[in-house]
């Protein structure tokens, strides 16, 4: 916690009236951590057992302490499950997360791409034969003549690059997992 | 618990990072952790709790819309929440119409443990006061209060949460403990006895 202070040489000289009300000096200013419970063991025992010989620091402690707990008794009535209910509707309502979500997959799809494009171009002389016989003439002539047919493979390669960012990403970021079944009641409340 | 290693149990900070890659089990998770205790806290800060329970949910929207954005070594998890609630409930509050009525601002006491009525009845006294006492506080005052002495959360991480400085918050815990206890002391039949409240100290 945040405390910080020391232990050793605690000043207790008068206060005068400041924040801490009518205690004395280190416990008027630690009143609040001592309350809080963010003070140092032997802190917390040094001003304790000083608030015990103490009528001032005594009535302060113990006035500061009654207020504390009266604020933790006022009764907050929370609908925690109300909340997630609609919390879960808007989720559901959420775009698509970033596509840097599915690496994973988008990796896959790529390794996947590339055996085919291998595959095809291990069988390069069934492609060419395929083509020449189903693609219409003025587009035979046009995938066949020499420099386009050296590049029939990078074009595989580019052409299953294009369909996994333009067509496989985007269906892979619309899948959503679905949101699990609420358990607040396993969690007890802090405070009131 | 439920049999589980601590090794099992994932931290917040691989939530946040779990929500980052879209994985929407972990926001649950997260909202199963905190979501109470922020609504708590919303409620008392807002005292509305309608408006607590939509700014609750507008908050655990942000975290999972900018997961990506948070950074461990800025700050933990349940102060970035808490800051992000901190500053959706002041801008709700900025945007209240003066005329709306606050719903939830009628204190609602819970049934009486107490077979005793003069009793039952000094404590409804007592707690419909501090719930008045605390509505006169301001909102700032009210969020720094409840993160102190109910939530019990150090200084340092509600300077953070409310952007203001460390000084601030203690002087406004001072100020707002002397607020409630000069209510509440002499329907204790106390003297409160204390000096007046510190200035009111700017952001």
């Amino acid at each position: 916690m945040g405390g910080d202070a020391t232990a050793s040489g605690g000043d207790f000289s008068s206060n005068g009236g400041s924040a801490g009300g009518g205690a004395c000096g280190l416990l008027a200013e630690r009143l609040s951590d001592l309350l809080a419970g963010d003070l140092p063991f032997a802190m917390r025992r040094e001003l304790e057992s000083h608030a015990s010989g103490c009528a001032a620091c005594s009535a302060e402690l113990s006035a500061a302490a009654r207020t504390v707990a009266a604020l933790r008794a006022l009764p907050v009535a929370v609908r925690g499950d109300a909340v997630w209910s609609s919390l879960e509707r808007a989720l559901a309502r959420e775009p698509a997360r970033r596509p840097h979500a599915f690496a994973l997959e988008a990796a896959l799809l790529g390794v996947l791409g590339t055996a085919l494009a291998a595959a095809l171009a291990l069988r390069n002389d069934r492609v060419v034969e395929w083509i020449e016989r189903n693609v219409p003439d003025a587009l035979r002539e046009l995938l066949l003549i020499g420099s386009l047919r050296a590049c029939l493979l990078p074009t595989l390669f580019a052409l299953f690059g294009a369909i996994v960012a333009v067509v496989a990403l985007p269906l892979l970021a619309a899948r959503r997992p679905p949101l699990p079944a609420l358990a607040l009641a396993a969690h007890p409340e802090k405070a009131s | 618990m439920r049999g589980v290693t601590p090794a099992a149990v994932p931290s917040d900070v691989d939530l946040v990072r779990r929500c980052a890659r879209g994985d929407a089990a972990a926001i649950r998770v997260l909202y199963d952790r905190h979501g109470e205790s922020l609504l708590r806290f919303l409620e008392r800060m807002l005292r509305d709790r309608p408006r607590a329970e939509d700014v609750c949910q507008e908050a655990f929207l942000r975290v999972w819309r900018r997961a990506e954005l948070f950074d461990p070594a800025r700050g933990t998890f349940t102060a970035w929440l808490y800051r992000a609630a901190a500053n959706l409930a002041f801008n709700r509050l900025a945007l209240k119409s003066s005329t709306e009525t606050e719903l939830s601002s009628q204190l609602v006491l819970p049934p009486a443990e107490t077979v005793n009525p003069s009793e039952e009845a000094s404590r409804n006294e007592r707690s419909r006061l501090l719930h008045d006492a605390l509505g006169a506080l301001s909102p700032q005052d009210r969020a720094i209060l409840t993160l102190r002495h109910i939530e019990e959360r150090p200084v340092a991480e509600i300077a953070g949460i409310l952007d203001i400085p460390e000084g601030t918050v203690k002087s406004r815990v001072h100020y707002a403990m002397h607020r409630l206890r000069s209510v509440l002391e002499p329907a204790m039949g106390v003297d409160p006895g204390s000096p007046a409240a510190p200035e009111q100290d700017s952001r």
